[in-house]
């Protein structure tokens, strides 16, 4: 028949045994954490994403992306002509002024 | 012995009335001009009825109509018109703002200008309510716009007038198509606003520098320059005016005071890629007044200002006024 045991070596057990809980929650814990975050940060992503996708929410002209498509030049700055204008003594052929 | 090679002829000129001004198409092979004028007026007709302020079937009438309600999707025309007017607002910080058009109607350019020409000045004169005098524009930067869907919404009370822009965007797409389309070089002029495409005549297309575009023939004085390609605007001052409140008004709008600015330049004329970069910027240095050599100096755009009182300025390349006399 076994003998109990000590009573220190059962303290010893249970301490033992209240670590080990408190370490799996503290993982538990910090796992929650991440799983959090990266649920969050997808979120964001995502929906700023789809944003586009949704009618009625667009963005304000400042941030819009210009001259895709436009054939007035793109990004940069206004463009210069391939030649600048050059002096003529030749009578013109039309004429540029307000209109 | 020397052989005389056969002259070319001069291009066909055709001239007509179009967006309210002036529209004249070169095409540098008369045998194709007829083709080129096709082209030109199916443009101007898409432009008209996309981007016109004074239509109330526009396009843009409609969308104006929106305005402090949900978005609305637009053609793929008057989509290139806005990311056009949003473009020159960015690159000229906003001195070029298609929201300006509540500022140009409280100024009494409500109808086109030749209604408002006609109008008697005591029809225009503003009242004494406080929603008549300068009215500041709400900014480019209010208008919400998705390029990719192509949806357009306007804060409540905004309308947008593409005047500076528009015009430009027509020239370019006309001269563009229209080259492409006969294979000869094409210069398509609206009123005053110049583009050029495809291969140009011998020495270029020659064009004159005036305040008016529609002045006759100012004789040996004007300038004359010669451009192959791009673009080349003049705005001024001088022309388009009315009077109201004992003011004489143009429709060149600052959009920080929703009034006209102050008057430095006449007229200034400059040559870029595109007839849009190229009245961009004319408008651009109308609005900015004093500030206008140091930033078309930062744009290293070829550029003549002339000041009220007749004097001269010329930047970059542009060259001096009888530099090849």
């Amino acid at each position: 028949m076994p003998l109990p045991e000590q009573p220190a070596a059962a303290d010893r057990s249970v301490q033992e045994a209240v670590r080990r809980r408190e370490r799996g929650l503290r993982r538990v814990s910090t796992t929650t954490r991440w799983v959090t975050a990266a649920a969050v940060a997808g979120t964001a992503v995502l929906g700023a994403g789809y944003a586009h996708a949704l009618p009625g929410i667009a963005l304000p002209a400042g941030s819009a992306t210009h001259g895709n498509g436009t054939g007035t030049g793109t990004s940069g700055g206004l463009q210069p002509a391939g030649q600048a204008p050059a002096p003529t003594t030749q009578a013109p052929q039309t004429q540029s002024g307000a209109s | 012995m020397s052989a005389t090679l056969p002259a070319r002829a001069e291009p066909a000129t055709a001239v007509f009335s179009a967006l309210g001004t002036t529209a004249v198409l070169l095409t540098a092979d008369p045998a194709r001009a007829d083709d080129a004028l096709l082209i030109l007026r199916a443009e101007l007709a898409a432009i008209d009825a996309a981007c016109s302020r004074f239509r109330p079937d526009s396009e843009l009438s409609r969308a104006n109509a929106t305005a402090g309600t949900g978005p609305v999707p637009v053609s793929a025309l008057l989509a290139e018109a806005v990311e056009a007017a949003l473009r020159a607002a960015e690159l000229t910080d906003g001195a070029v703002d298609p929201t300006v058009g509540p500022a140009v109607v409280a100024l009494g350019y409500d109808r086109t200008f030749a209604q408002v020409a006609a109008r008697r000045p005591e029809d225009t004169a503003p009242s004494t309510g406080p929603a008549t005098g300068p009215r500041p524009a709400a900014g480019w930067g209010t208008v919400r716009w998705d390029p990719v869907l192509r949806l357009l919404r306007l804060p409540a009370g905004t309308t947008l007038d593409l005047g500076a822009t528009a015009k430009a965007l027509a020239a370019d797409r006309a001269a563009r198509r229209a080259a492409a389309a006969v294979g000869c070089g094409v210069l398509v002029n609206l009123g005053g606003d110049l583009s050029a495409a495809g291969e140009p005549p011998d020495g270029g297309w020659r064009v004159a520098i005036a305040d008016d575009h529609a002045a006759p023939d100012a004789g040996p004085g004007r300038p004359v320059v010669s451009i192959r390609d791009g673009g080349l605007a003049t705005s001024g001052t001088a022309v388009r005016t009315w009077r109201r409140g004992g003011r004489t008004l143009h429709h060149i709008v600052d959009p920080v005071t929703g009034d006209v600015p102050p008057p430095v330049w006449r007229t200034v004329s400059v040559a870029a890629g595109s007839c849009v970069d190229a009245n961009t910027a004319t408008t651009a240095a109308l609005v900015l007044g004093e500030r206008a050599p140091g930033w078309l100096r930062g744009t290293a755009l070829p550029a003549r200002l002339v000041r009220t009182d007749g004097s001269v300025l010329c930047l970059g390349a542009w060259p001096a006024d009888g530099g090849d006399r």
